[in-house]
């Protein structure tokens, strides 16, 4: 279960399921933070999270791994996910309305960039659960299982639709720029499977009208010379 | 910033493309060498693409013609910095989020998808093409 802090009129409090922050009732402008954001976001600039948090009783929506920059990261979501499992005992308790923890949580001060934030010294595996290990394991980058955020969005492949069409002579390329802003509507929506085809989809055309294009050129370009 | 072998990988492969790529384009003249290819669009239907005129523009630019290049394809002109932008703007898409937010906004991505069209339809109906 993902759980979030939040910071409003400078009041920091949290962690909170997904439940108790629907009935938190928040603004668009309060701070909100969780697991796998680099640091506090305004709620509104948060669009996945305001969908879900709109659609009640259903479990986050977590996108498909993001095929190209999830690569890189493996081994480090490996870490993540072992110091995920320590967490496991405080994790599974989130019914208890509040009871806010003995030891606040410490996620990134307001003003603070991530490595500020960072508690060094403190041990990663402490085995209890206690409720430090959240904040730190979110510290480190948490790509893999972190919910969806905003930069966790398939690529729109904007900029090679735009190539192929204007650079590369081939205007059908034109329907993979209508396919990036596809992904993004259906991103905002929530929809993140619908927003993960329209990538792929995106980038097959993209694909294969380059390859179509690399076909026909010699074909278009012979063709007139056998008739004159 | 911590740079993966796949990342680094890439960045030799796609500068040593675009170091020939604008060598080629900076020593030949698309307008009179032969090799050049042919716009698959121009060839099939008769009517100008979006994107034809692109090579010679290029040529010019790299000349520092900025007059010319106008005249090939003004889109290609006001495009490379916009593709830039954008390019710039997905590799550092995790450092800069706001940036990249602002960037992918379907309202911004359809106005790009527009003036495209309007650009191939128009270019056409005036002739805003070197033969």
């Amino acid at each position: 279960m993902e759980q979030y802090w939040i910071n409003r009129n400078g009041q920091q409090s949290g962690p909170f399921d997904l439940e108790q922050l629907r009935q938190l009732q928040l603004d668009g402008d309060t701070y909100v933070w969780y697991n796998g954001l680099e640091d506090w976001e305004k709620l509104e600039s948060l669009p996945q999270l305001v969908a879900q948090l709109q659609q009640p009783g259903e479990p986050p929506t977590v996108p498909p791994a993001q095929a190209d920059d999830n690569v890189d990261v493996t081994p480090e979501s490996h870490d993540v996910a072992m110091n995920e499992e320590n967490e496991e005992p405080e994790v599974s308790v989130p019914d208890v309305p509040t009871a806010p923890p003995a030891e606040v949580p410490a996620p990134p001060a307001i003003p603070a960039t991530p490595q500020q934030a960072v508690p060094v010294g403190i041990p990663v595996g402490i085995p209890t659960g206690m409720p430090v290990a959240a904040p730190q394991a979110a510290a480190q980058p948490a790509p893999a299982q972190a919910a969806p955020a905003e930069d966790k969005c398939p690529p729109t492949n904007l900029v090679w639709a735009i190539i192929t069409a204007v650079l590369c002579c081939l205007p059908l390329s034109l329907v993979a720029v209508f396919m990036s802003i596809k992904v993004k509507t259906c991103w905002e929506k929530g929809e993140a499977e619908q927003a993960q085809k329209w990538s792929d989809r995106g980038a097959w055309f993209i694909i294969a009208s380059i390859i179509a294009g690399i076909v026909v050129q010699p074909i278009v370009t012979f063709i007139p010379l056998l008739f004159s | 910033m911590k740079l993966s072998r796949r990342a680094i990988g890439w960045t030799v492969i796609i500068t040593i493309l675009v170091v020939v790529f604008i060598l080629v384009y900076f020593t030949f003249d698309p307008s009179k060498s032969g090799f050049f290819p042919k716009c698959i669009t121009l060839q099939l239907t008769g009517y100008r693409c979006p994107g034809c005129g692109s090579q010679r523009a290029i040529h010019s630019l790299l000349h520092g013609d900025f007059a010319a290049a106008w005249r090939y394809n003004a889109m290609l002109v006001v495009a490379l910095p916009v593709m830039l932008t954008y390019g710039v703007g997905d590799m550092m898409r995790a450092r800069w989020r706001r940036f990249h937010y602002w960037l992918t906004r379907p309202w911004l991505m359809g106005t790009i998808f527009m003036l495209i069209v309007a650009w191939w339809v128009l270019r056409n109906v005036y002739g805003w093409y070197v033969p």
